[in-house]
């Protein structure tokens, strides 16, 4: 995010601070995308990402006044918050599916693929799909943070409230896992 | 890092990057939060039913120890029993009940 995005979404902030729902709205435009990919990704539940994105930004219009520049930056406290929120839920989750009141996550694709999306790409996005469901939980927070949030590896880390070295760590396992996936579907489909 | 690793990762966050793609709706979401804070703009969920309960289960107890204190109080109230009812009958008066064979009356031997 260039220091000019970064300055007028704290700018952003300080209004919501103030109440102004129609700069709540403009954050929600600037950044609910990102958050819902993440969120949605992990958690394996679109309604339940909705969900809580919801929170994420109620949180944000009731504590925006609390938010400080110099502990990281706007985009990375959104993340931050997602963070929490989505391993609260994950939890709460895990607990439902193991006392039976929930089922297991389904496999959730873009339901829209483009006309260029061929059937053997189709194919390897599953596999991906699959081996990131398959991750374990904080390998799969941090690729996603990473990959499909792009924050660095000092963003991940005060998001997920961890060191950058584990976060290192965290991505190195999962991409090679990944990695692992993608080549044994290659193998499968040669 | 190598040049190698640094392309198979970026290919790897493509790849998870294509794979995360969903359709989102920001307007909806937007209009959902509004909705949520136009409902209970200081809405306190964790607060209200942790107390309710607590309210409840004293508001019983007390009862309970009140109804329990009362009866005990009032020895009328004590519930009777219907075989010592019968056995009045039988008898005749509440002494003959406890004691229908007039073993422990008053010139006994026994």
């Amino acid at each position: 995010m260039s220091d000019r995005t970064q300055a007028h979404t704290a700018a952003l902030l300080s209004a919501i601070a103030r109440k102004d729902r129609r700069a709540l709205g403009e954050l929600i435009a600037v950044h609910g995308r990102g958050l819902t990919l993440v969120a949605t990704r992990y958690l394996g539940s679109p309604e339940d990402a909705d969900e809580v994105i919801q929170d994420v930004f109620l949180r944000v219009w009731r504590h925006a006044s609390k938010y400080d520049p110099q502990k990281a930056r706007v985009k990375t406290w959104l993340y931050r918050i997602t963070v929490n929120l989505c391993i609260d839920r994950h939890r709460r989750m895990s607990l439902r599916r193991f006392i039976g009141l929930d089922d297991p996550p389904v496999e959730i694709a873009d339901p829209q693929p483009s006309a260029a999306d061929r059937l053997e790409d189709r194919h390897t996005l599953d596999t991906v799909r699959a081996a990131i469901a398959a991750l374990p939980a904080r390998q799969r927070m941090a690729l996603l943070l990473s990959a499909v949030a792009e924050l660095d590896t000092n963003d991940v880390a005060t998001a997920m409230a961890i060191s950058p070295g584990a976060v290192e760590q965290l991505l190195v396992r999962a991409r090679r896992k990944l990695r692992a996936a993608t080549t044994q579907n290659e193998e499968q489909t040669t | 890092m190598s040049r190698q690793k640094e392309d198979t990762d970026t290919d790897i966050n493509a790849l998870v990057r294509a794979a995360s793609a969903v359709p989102t709706d920001e307007t909806a979401t937007f209009y959902k939060v509004l909705s949520r804070l136009d409902a209970d703009p200081h809405r306190t969920p964790v607060q209200l039913p942790s107390l309710a309960p607590s309210v409840a289960l004293a508001s019983f107890a007390a009862l309970m120890l009140a109804a329990g204190t009362a009866g005990y109080a009032l020895p009328d109230l004590a519930p009777t029993n219907p075989d010592d009812q019968i056995l009045a009958l039988a008898f005749g008066g509440s002494d003959a009940v406890r004691d229908p064979f007039g073993l422990t009356a008053p010139g006994s031997t026994k």
